[in-house]
């Protein structure tokens, strides 16, 4: 792993056109901002992993028996947003 | 011979998380009217996701799907896609939880497919649905 100090109001490049900047840094927390083409996908890594433990679930759950399956009538259950928005 | 259609091959050119090395699937529906479908891997036996389409099971779900996804699926607007969620099913419970944060969306034209996982949209990763039976 390369590892590099850098200043508040600094950045480091990745390729040619990801920027990174560190934000603000407080006693265990680091804000960093990044710049990078939209065709880029930038997420919290354990975001990644939540939704691959949650799929992983999903095959654990998932019962060969496709009859019972059919069978199951579920009831619509209205879904808003919760928090953790821009 | 069955006058029945073998379902098309989606492939998933960036793996699903979880299954980064899984990447040709077929869809099978598990019965005339039902819900569930299921997302087989044609790669490893035995590995199949159920999925369902949100819409009726989740009245209000609005995902934004991000355009750069869009683009490297080659889908131009949303109605080139179908939008699946992955459902785990408790049968003991008679709960179904469907994950609304990284729906599966399917560019059936073109065979593809990849799980979008929507950042920062407040969408519910476990949404609990009753299940009747």
């Amino acid at each position: 792993m390369l590892v590099l100090t850098r200043r508040v109001g600094e950045t480091i490049m990745v390729g040619d056109d990801i920027e990174v900047e560190v934000l603000e840094v407080r006693p265990g927390i680091v804000r960093l901002g990044v710049r990078a083409p939209k065709s880029v996908r930038v997420l919290r890594s354990e975001l990644v992993a939540e939704v691959a433990t949650a799929n992983a679930e999903a095959v654990a759950a998932s019962s060969p028996d496709l009859d019972a399956l059919a069978a199951l009538k579920p009831a619509p259950q209205p879904v808003s947003r919760t928090g953790n928005r821009p | 011979m069955s006058d029945e259609q073998s379902p098309p091959v989606i492939t998933t050119p960036d793996g699903l998380p979880g299954f980064d090395d899984l990447r040709t699937w077929v869809l099978e529906r598990t019965g005339e009217d039902a819900v569930f479908s299921l997302l087989r891997s044609l790669d490893k036996p035995g590995v199949g996701l159920l999925v369902a389409e949100p819409w009726e099971l989740a009245p209000g779900y609005e995902p934004n799907l991000p355009d750069a996804e869009m683009n490297s699926l080659g889908a131009l607007e949303a109605d080139d896609v179908a939008v699946l969620v992955v459902a785990r099913i408790d049968v003991q419970a008679k709960q179904a939880y469907l994950n609304l944060a990284a729906p599966i969306v399917v560019h059936a034209a073109k065979g593809l497919a990849r799980q979008m996982i929507l950042d920062r949209q407040g969408w519910p990763m476990r949404h609990p649905v009753a299940l009747g039976a």
